[in-house]
């Protein structure tokens, strides 16, 4: 018996796999194999060592003060929707204010445009929303294994992430551009300043992204 | 060992019914049951996976939280404590892909400061640095034997990968880290 074997061996007899043939073969071999007897030591007590750190590490959880974070994150979570509709809302109110212009009808413009600025980043951010869920239930359920399917959601999200990172940033200045061309050429402060508003969101968005993309390297790396 | 993977058959029918009743009041209860329920066992497996208590917590939070977010979407294409078993290997890998590239060794680490003195502080050192060398693979393989107390099946089932593939990698995983910490 080659030492290779043995140490498979020595596995399968932990886990009371082994025949007796492969038993006495084995016991033959650690007779006179120190290097084995030494593996066989080590990863007996690998299995005690990491379930006693467990234990340690358990009793010195305080599972309320854990429980407590927990619940307080739900109740962030669940008004998390509520809470962004009504911050559109006051955003929507806030801008046509101040930006509104001398007629009824530039107050209907600017509303409008603020309310069409709103209503795609809330769409942009429930679509997120529902794609996490999504994924957070297909993680439990998929065929492909859960590390697979780890690997195959990270590694889209870094093709999106690669491009997203550039492209937001890109439209965000071509967006800044246009409003500040419609400024110089004399149009409504409320077109100016949806133009600008949406061209600062994208490129936040960018810089976002890009730190999106280096942590999903990182998982990607955790991963291999 | 630790204690068993699974729920308790009649909890998990209860919990079940509970999801497909989507009754808020019948899911909180249900929620506080899975929680108490799977907490440890859990916190077991974040623990070696993710490298620290802290970050295990985290890891635990995050399951629940996407458990809690993800119920009502469960149609029981696996057992439930499956499916959060394995949101829970996510979880742990999310967070620790989260932790710096240069993260340095502190006191909160699996491995550092021990509540029980018999093991030495050195050794367990050895024991985390080894574990850290491993693929998330066979870390995770050997976690969910030698903790979780699950057999070669059970992790086959859960991992959704052939029971030999099981067998290599936790032979691999212990040989690794029998060497490292030999070394």
């Amino acid at each position: 018996m080659t030492c290779e074997q043995a140490e498979l061996s020595i596995g399968m007899r932990q886990h009371g796999a082994l025949d007796a043939a492969g038993l006495s073969d084995l016991e033959a071999h650690l007779a006179g194999c120190a290097s084995c007897r030494r593996f066989e030591d080590t990863t007996r007590r690998l299995e005690t060592d990491m379930q006693s750190q467990t234990m340690d590490e358990l009793s010195r959880i305080d599972w309320t003060r854990v429980e407590t974070r927990m619940r307080k994150l739900h109740e962030e979570n669940r008004h998390l929707l509520p809470r962004s509709l009504a911050m559109a809302l006051v955003l929507t109110i806030a801008i046509t204010w101040v930006t509104g212009g001398h007629s009824p009808a530039d107050y209907v413009e600017t509303a409008t445009q603020t309310l069409a600025m709103s209503a795609i980043l809330m769409a942009a951010f429930v679509l997120q929303l529902r794609r996490r869920r999504r994924e957070e239930a297909m993680a439990g359920t998929s065929r492909e294994g859960v590390l697979g399917f780890c690997r195959t959601q990270v590694d889209g999200a870094v093709q999106r992430t690669r491009w997203f990172r550039f492209l937001n940033p890109i439209f965000g200045v071509i967006w800044l551009v246009g409003g500040l061309r419609i400024h110089a050429s004399g149009g409504t402060t409320a077109a100016t300043v949806f133009f600008l508003g949406f061209g600062v969101l994208l490129i936040g968005w960018g810089v976002t992204t890009h730190f999106d993309y280096r942590r999903l390297l990182r998982e990607q790396a955790t991963l291999r | 060992m630790v204690r068993a993977p699974a729920l308790d058959a009649a909890l998990e029918e209860a919990l079940l019914r509970c999801v497909r009743e989507r009754r808020a009041a019948e899911r909180e209860r249900a929620f506080e049951a899975v929680f108490l329920a799977m907490r440890d066992p859990l916190f077991g497996l974040c623990l070696h996976l993710a490298g620290s208590r802290a970050e295990a917590e985290d890891a635990v939070q995050e399951t629940f939280l996407a458990v809690h977010r993800a119920l009502p979407e469960f149609r029981g294409d696996a057992r439930l404590s499956t499916w959060i078993w394995r949101i829970a290997i996510r979880a742990a890998l999310r967070v620790r892909s989260r932790r710096p590239a240069t993260d340095a060794v502190d006191d909160d680490r699996v491995g550092a400061a021990p509540a029980n003195p018999g093991v030495a502080r050195e050794e367990r050192d050895r024991l985390r640095s080894a574990l850290d060398g491993l693929s998330a693979d066979h870390r995770l393989v050997l976690s969910l034997f030698a903790v979780e107390g699950l057999s070669h099946k059970e992790i086959a089932e859960l991992l959704a990968i052939p029971e030999g593939t099981v067998w290599s990698r936790l032979h691999l995983a212990r040989k690794q880290v029998a060497r490292a910490m030999d070394a």
